[in-house]
């Protein structure tokens, strides 16, 4: 069941005095309860298509369709605050707050319901990451570069939303560290039945995901692989 | 975790980063305060000065009694004379003050002893003899005299239009130099006739009078005695005595038109004399209150100044502040944090150390602005005020007081509030005009 989707979906950039395309027309589609990688080489458009897709950034030309309503109608913020999860290569976290305080502010900015008590939700999904309660109230910048990654996953499933987008989430992780986070991308995607989308420019990795949507710099647009 | 909980946090947290806008509040707090200190001080005063001196309408003469004595002068006199007594018999003021003068008497067959002429210390000096019709000279109601020995009138005494006097400290010298023993219950001779000498009074501590010669109103020649008696002994010389000073003390501010328009409609018609002066108290306050006034406009343009600074410093170091938080607003907005929130957010914490910063410069400020207040009314104290002008705004200077009052705090807590929320809300608005993705670059 496809739950995201882009319609003619296209991004340039300035370039002196004419426009660089990025994407150009892309289709494609999203469904739940599968793990995408978005590979290519650097500068291809990944992240850009990612940011569009999480509604960080507006297309030029285009639509990106949520169960097919125009995301723009239902509005980019609430469009991001109850419906997608957003995890950044660089954790983005909230640098005076601890772990647990970091899931507990996206818990309270989302409409979608939560059960419970919100700090035990919180210590829960931090657990499920693999932050056990002392490291949650522990400082972010005291956590290492893994850690706070959980954390940020943490943070995007914690609101309950059906769409994960990571950026390179394992970018600045050793590759120990880097096949945990796969794993629980996976078991987000297959057990949890989330949409998980994933930028990574490492081919080992993509070969895990179900499907792999390889970003081609000549023609701007994607090439599918299923796995 | 709301986002009041998250500015709590943040400001708990941050407090390295929060302590240099404390500071800068606290500086620029004090400036303020002292601004609306000075302001409210003047606005107090102007209140008390008219608590205090009531509303009154003061009629005086210009350049001295020259004019007196001429008969077409007179008649002018007369009529203004009439024109009081129609004043008196409205009830709209709480009391008169009428003085009376007949040049006929000055500096004539005042004796004392029956043998010896008095003069004043200075032999050139005429001796004015008065009539008063109320039982305090208007001079002392004035506070240009001050009795030292004896009473003023008493209401019998001036009913009957008996035969007594108040005289000055200074007829106990001679032209000489020599002590005079006159005092109260002596006798001293007026046209031949006997006046019991009941007070003696003396220039008030406060005014320094220079003596230029003959026409200087100085206060120290005069000889108050009641109307009646002025009457009965002009007489007998076919002189009627003319007012030459009144002062009416009015029941309130709003009766001022009324008295206006009783005034004109009285006059009307008739001749009065050209060089006398009417003032209200209002008037006066605007020529004594120079000072205050002029420091209301400074304090006014310090206030605006000083606003304006606020806000460009709040503003650079909201601006210091947000670029080290503008990748927090990105995380928040990203995560979809509604834009208001976020604003709140930031203004809140902001606010908040803001306000701490401003209430301990309101306690400092404020004793600034009363230091810097009244060094600067001293400074700008105008010379050319006349004696009574000048013992005024002396009065109105002493009355300089900054109150800790609901509309003092008011005041500066929402001039402060304004120009934090400003500086805050701009900046911030400003960001979150971008996408998520442009805030995290």
């Amino acid at each position: 069941m496809t739950i995201l989707e882009t319609k003619d979906l296209t991004f340039t950039y300035p370039d002196g005095d004419s426009r660089k395309i990025i994407l150009n027309d892309v289709n494609v589609g999203f469904e739940i309860g599968k793990f995408y990688t978005i590979l290519g080489p650097s500068g291809s458009g990944k992240t850009t298509f990612l940011s569009l897709i999480a509604a960080l950034d507006t297309p030029e030309k285009g639509e990106i369709l949520l169960n097919g309503e125009n995301i723009g109608k239902i509005g980019l913020e609430k469009f991001r605050r109850d419906h997608i999860g957003i995890i950044f290569q660089s954790y983005n976290l909230i640098p005076y707050m601890n772990a647990l305080e970091n899931v507990m502010v996206a818990m309270s900015i989302t409409d979608n319901k939560i059960d419970g008590d919100l700090k035990q939700n919180a210590l829960r999904v931090l657990e499920s990451v693999g932050i056990d309660g002392t490291k949650a109230t522990r400082r972010i910048n005291r956590l290492s570069g893994g850690e706070q990654q959980r954390v940020a996953i943490a943070r995007a499933i914690s609101t309950n939303v059906e769409i994960i987008v990571a950026d390179e989430p394992t970018g600045n992780l050793d590759g120990k560290t880097s096949e945990t986070i796969i794993e629980i991308f996976k078991e987000l995607a297959h057990k949890q039945k989330k949409c998980v989308i994933m930028v990574t420019h490492s081919e080992k990795i993509a070969q895990q995901s179900d499907v792999i949507l390889k970003l081609n710099t000549d023609i701007q647009n994607f090439e599918a692989h299923t796995n | 975790m709301n986002f009041l909980k998250r500015s709590f946090i943040s400001m708990i947290r941050n407090c390295s980063k929060i302590l240099p806008l404390f500071f800068a509040v606290f500086v620029v707090g004090n400036l303020l305060c002292s601004a609306v200190a000075i302001k409210q001080t003047t606005l107090n005063t102007k209140k008390q000065f008219e608590k205090a001196f009531g509303t009154k309408i003061i009629f005086d003469y210009k350049n001295g009694y020259q004019n007196i004595g001429y008969e077409e002068n007179n008649i002018k006199y007369r009529n203004l004379g009439a024109v009081f007594k129609e004043i008196d018999q409205l009830d709209i003021y709480s009391y008169s003050n009428i003085s009376y003068f007949s040049n006929s008497l000055v500096s004539q067959n005042v004796k004392y002893q029956e043998n010896e002429n008095i003069y004043y210390e200075y032999e050139d000096m005429p001796l004015f003899i008065w009539g008063i019709d109320e039982t305090i000279p208007i001079d002392e109601k004035e506070y240009d005299i001050e009795l030292v020995d004896g009473r003023t009138f008493t209401q019998t005494e001036l009913n009957h239009s008996k035969h007594v006097v108040v005289l000055s400290e200074n007829f106990k010298i001679t032209k000489d130099s020599k002590i005079r023993n006159i005092g109260i219950g002596d006798v001293v001779f007026i046209e031949n006739e006997p006046f019991e000498v009941i007070g003696i009074y003396k220039r008030s501590k406060n005014v320094q009078i220079e003596i230029n010669g003959y026409n200087e109103d100085n206060n120290c020649t005069r000889i108050y005695m009641p109307l009646g008696s002025l009457d009965e002994i002009t007489t007998n010389i076919n002189h009627i005595p003319v007012p030459i000073k009144a002062f009416f003390q009015l029941n309130d501010i709003e009766d001022t038109d009324l008295f206006m328009e009783n005034y004109a409609s009285f006059t009307k018609g008739i001749q009065i004399p050209d060089d006398f002066y009417m003032m209200k108290s209002t008037e006066l306050f605007e020529k004594i209150g120079a000072p205050i006034e002029s420091l209301s406009n400074i304090s006014s343009y310090i206030l605006v100044t000083t606003e304006i600074i606020m806000i460009l410093i709040l503003m650079l170091f909201v601006f210091l502040i947000m670029k080290n938080r503008k990748h927090e607003i990105g995380i928040l907005y990203a995560l979809g944090e509604r834009k208001y929130k976020i604003i709140l957010q930031f203004i809140f914490e902001i606010y908040l150390v803001g306000l701490l910063a401003l209430s301990c410069s309101t306690i400092t400020g404020c004793k600034l602005g009363q230091c810097l207040s009244t060094t600067l009314m001293n400074i700008d104290n105008k010379e050319e005020l006349t004696i009574k002008e000048k013992q005024e705004q002396l009065h109105l200077i002493e009355m300089n007081q900054v109150d800790y009052s609901i509309e003092y705090f008011g005041q500066v807590f929402v001039a402060c509030s304004l120009a934090m929320i400003i500086s805050i809300g701009f900046p911030i608005s400003y960001i979150l005009r971008f996408e998520p993705k442009k805030i995290l670059m």
